[in-house]
């Protein structure tokens, strides 16, 4: 029965990935902290957009997130786009804006309070960012967060926004 | 309605799908006391996304559960939907998740380290537009307890939510929940014929976001008839505000929960039917800790009868500097004393119940956190933190007035430090004192934790984790447990993680959701995939 499964897994992993290759284009609108609503193709027809899930009891999250705004603060006047999507629950919403406040993160930030915007992109875990080109492409993902990774990241938004992407 | 849609135009346009492949192995031991069994499990979950024609979307989930860690065996594929997405018109058929309000009425969701999965099968419909968004659902829930999973409790439930937004900064929503279901009474082989219910919530609510203030209100009735017996009544409330400057950011919560407020033999009673039903789930009004010694909870928030306050708040001093101070209190809502013929008990109600009390006849809990944390530069950072926490467990069926005092002072520190993009390391130390204090009698005892985590070339990490304490009682009766783990990234998609040693166990918490986890010696590994 496991090989069964397995092998199952397998072929829909090889399907998957043949037709990943071929198009990858993602769109969805979600709401943003302040009740406004994003539309992610909105976000990447000006330029590359990072879309991070984050939430408050992740520790590597926030280590990320501070990171991120550096990131942002350096390319956003270049086309440059972030957008932390929170994973918290219900319970810890009220205290997003608070934390954003006081990080002084400027980025667009959303609430996904029962995952369904972490499912969409078939994410299993946090933190877990993608990058999105012009075109709306997965040009770059990341699960977990380790420090330095942010040095990884930068060198993908450079090749994009030299590419003009 | 979906296949029609889907009919209009079929072939030839745009199929994304999107995998996740989470499979888990482990090969160890359990401890029961001095009892060891052996364990081993097999868990391979497939999360499989197929989306068309720009609107459409099919999935599911492909399980092999056999043996699993926790929860029931299963092999199958175990989740599946179609779903039809628009600007203003959505449509899923199939398992989902929902959310209303901030839960009070409907939270469904799944927890799968936990055993706990509130998932519908069935259809939801939202339609949104700039002045409201309205949804309705319907369907069948299929809950097993994550405490005892042979408990399998039915419910068919149908309801809808309306929200209305005259301004960008106001919303008012109103939901409505119908439940009929099947709730088996004690443990599975008791014998006690299962209880009908049919329960309503109702729920109203008010949110509020002002530039630099917002405000949120929820309340929420429940009303339970248990078939052939009486109807039951309770309600809640959550509300919270938070004040928002610059570099800095205030919140308070407040919780006041009377779903079913019982005398102690109902209040242990945990299958009872007029309990707060598994597809609510509000907020816990505590801190959830990212700390492992914090994260072992003294208290578990009593959602049927409970009371409290949380105040929050993070200032960050300058770019580098940030402080996060928390409080939390809580408390039932009214003492119990037992009458002369030391079998029944009499409600002692108090006045001021719509706040938490500190006497010990309210098993008050209490915690105070404060977190401060800096970058020396970008990538590295200390954090020194301390906590303080205090629950009383009142015993009421002794009538002496007895009670059981736990407190404990937690001071965790870590010091993570990036020395090139080849290695950086991350150092954790968490101490804890721990005092039980029961009438006279004190016992005091410490556990130590210490993590390492090694990380090479941003690909490789390598983990060892040692904790220690001086309790005499642990349920693995042993004193020190250690584990070294080895993590690996491969590409930007897959992470593989294999551990070797000694997990101590506990009770974890999560969403206000509570298990036991025994403590598990042996190997351990994972593959996580998101292509």
């Amino acid at each position: 029965m496991p090989k069964m499964i397995l092998s199952k897994t397998a072929i829909i992993f090889f399907t998957a990935y043949f037709f990943i290759q071929a198009q990858n284009k993602t769109d969805f609108s979600i709401p943003a902290i302040d009740n406004k609503s994003i539309r992610l193709s909105e976000l990447y027809s000006k330029g590359p957009v990072l879309v991070n899930f984050w939430a408050l009891w992740c520790e590597p999250c926030k280590a990320e997130m501070k990171v991120l705004k550096d990131l942002y603060g350096k390319y956003r006047n270049q086309g440059f786009t972030i957008l932390g999507i929170n994973q918290d629950s219900p319970k810890s919403v009220s205290k997003v804006r608070s934390y954003i406040s006081s990080q002084k993160i400027n980025f667009l930030v959303a609430l996904d309070p029962n995952y369904q915007y972490l499912q969409k992109l078939n994410g299993q875990s946090i933190p877990y960012s993608l990058l999105f080109n012009k075109n709306g492409d997965i040009v770059y993902k990341s699960i977990g967060y380790l420090p330095g990774d942010e040095m990884r990241l930068e060198e993908e938004i450079q090749k994009l926004l030299s590419a003009g992407q | 309605m979906i296949i029609l849609l889907i009919g209009k135009s079929v072939i030839g346009q745009t199929i994304i799908p999107s995998v996740s492949n989470l499979l888990r192995y482990g090969d160890g031991e359990r401890f029961f006391g001095n009892i060891k069994l052996k364990q081993k499990y097999f868990e391979n979950l497939t999360d499989v996304r197929i989306s068309m024609l720009e609107s459409f979307v099919v999935g599911f989930r492909l399980l092999y559960d056999d043996p699993p860690e926790v929860g029931e065996t299963f092999h199958g594929i175990s989740r599946r939907f179609i779903e039809y997405n628009n600007e203003d018109l959505y449509l899923r058929a199939g398992n989902s998740s929902a959310l209303f309000g901030r839960g009070l009425a409907l939270n469904l969701f799944e927890n799968r380290s936990l055993a706990y999965d509130t998932w519908m099968d069935g259809i939801i419909i939202k339609y949104k537009s700039e002045l409201f968004n309205a949804s309705i659902l319907g369907g069948r829930i299929d809950f097993r307890d994550s405490v005892n999973v042979v408990r399998n409790e039915i419910y068919r439930i149908r309801g809808g939510n309306f929200e209305l937004s005259p301004f960008n900064e106001i919303n008012i929503g109103a939901a409505y929940i119908y439940a009929e279901g099947i709730i088996p009474q004690g443990a599975a082989s008791s014998g006690i014929p299962a209880k009908n219910i049919k329960a309503e919530i109702p729920e109203l609510y008010l949110n509020i976001n002002l530039r630099n203030l917002s405000f949120y209100l929820d309340w929420s009735r429940k009303w339970t008839n248990v078939l052939n017996e009486t109807t039951s009544s309770g309600w809640g409330l959550y509300s919270s505000v938070s004040y928002l400057g610059e570099g800095f950011g205030i919140t308070l919560d407040y919780k006041n929960y009377s779903f079913d407020i019982l005398d102690p033999y109902g209040r242990y009673d945990f299958s009872r039917a007029t309990r707060m039903l598994p597809f609510q789930n509000p907020p816990i009004v505590q801190k959830e800790h990212s700390y492992t010694l914090l994260t072992r909870p003294l208290h578990e928030v009593n959602f049927n009868d409970e009371v409290g306050f949380q105040l929050d708040a993070f200032s960050s001093f300058n770019e580098k500097t940030t402080l996060n101070f928390n409080a939390s209190i809580s408390s039932i809502h009214s003492s119990y004393m037992l009458n002369e013929d030391g079998l029944t008990f009499s409600e002692v109600k108090r006045n001021n119940n719509f706040l938490p009390s500190f006497k010990k006849e309210f098993f008050p809990y209490y915690e105070i956190f404060i977190e401060g944390e800096h970058y020396y530069n970008a990538s590295s950072a200390i954090r020194l933190a301390a906590a303080v926490r205090e629950k009383t467990f009142f015993n009421e069926f002794s009538g002496d007035g007895s009670s059981t005092v736990t407190r404990s002072f937690v001071i965790p520190l870590q010091i993570q430090h990036l020395f090139s993009e080849k290695y950086s390391l991350t150092f954790q130390s968490e101490h804890e004192w721990v005092n039980e204090k029961f009438n006279e009698t004190d016992q005091k005892y410490f556990n130590h934790l210490i993590t390492f985590i090694n990380s090479f070339f941003l690909k490789l990490t390598a983990t060892i984790r040692f904790e220690y304490t001086t309790s005499e009682i642990d349920i693995s009766e042993r004193k020190n447990w250690i584990t070294g783990e080895l993590g690996y990234r491969f590409g930007q998609s897959h992470v593989i993680t294999a551990s070797y040693g000694r997990e101590r166990g506990g009770l974890i918490c999560s969403n206000g959701v509570c298990k036991y986890i025994q403590p598990f010696e042996g190997f351990r590994l994972s593959v996580l995939s998101q292509i």
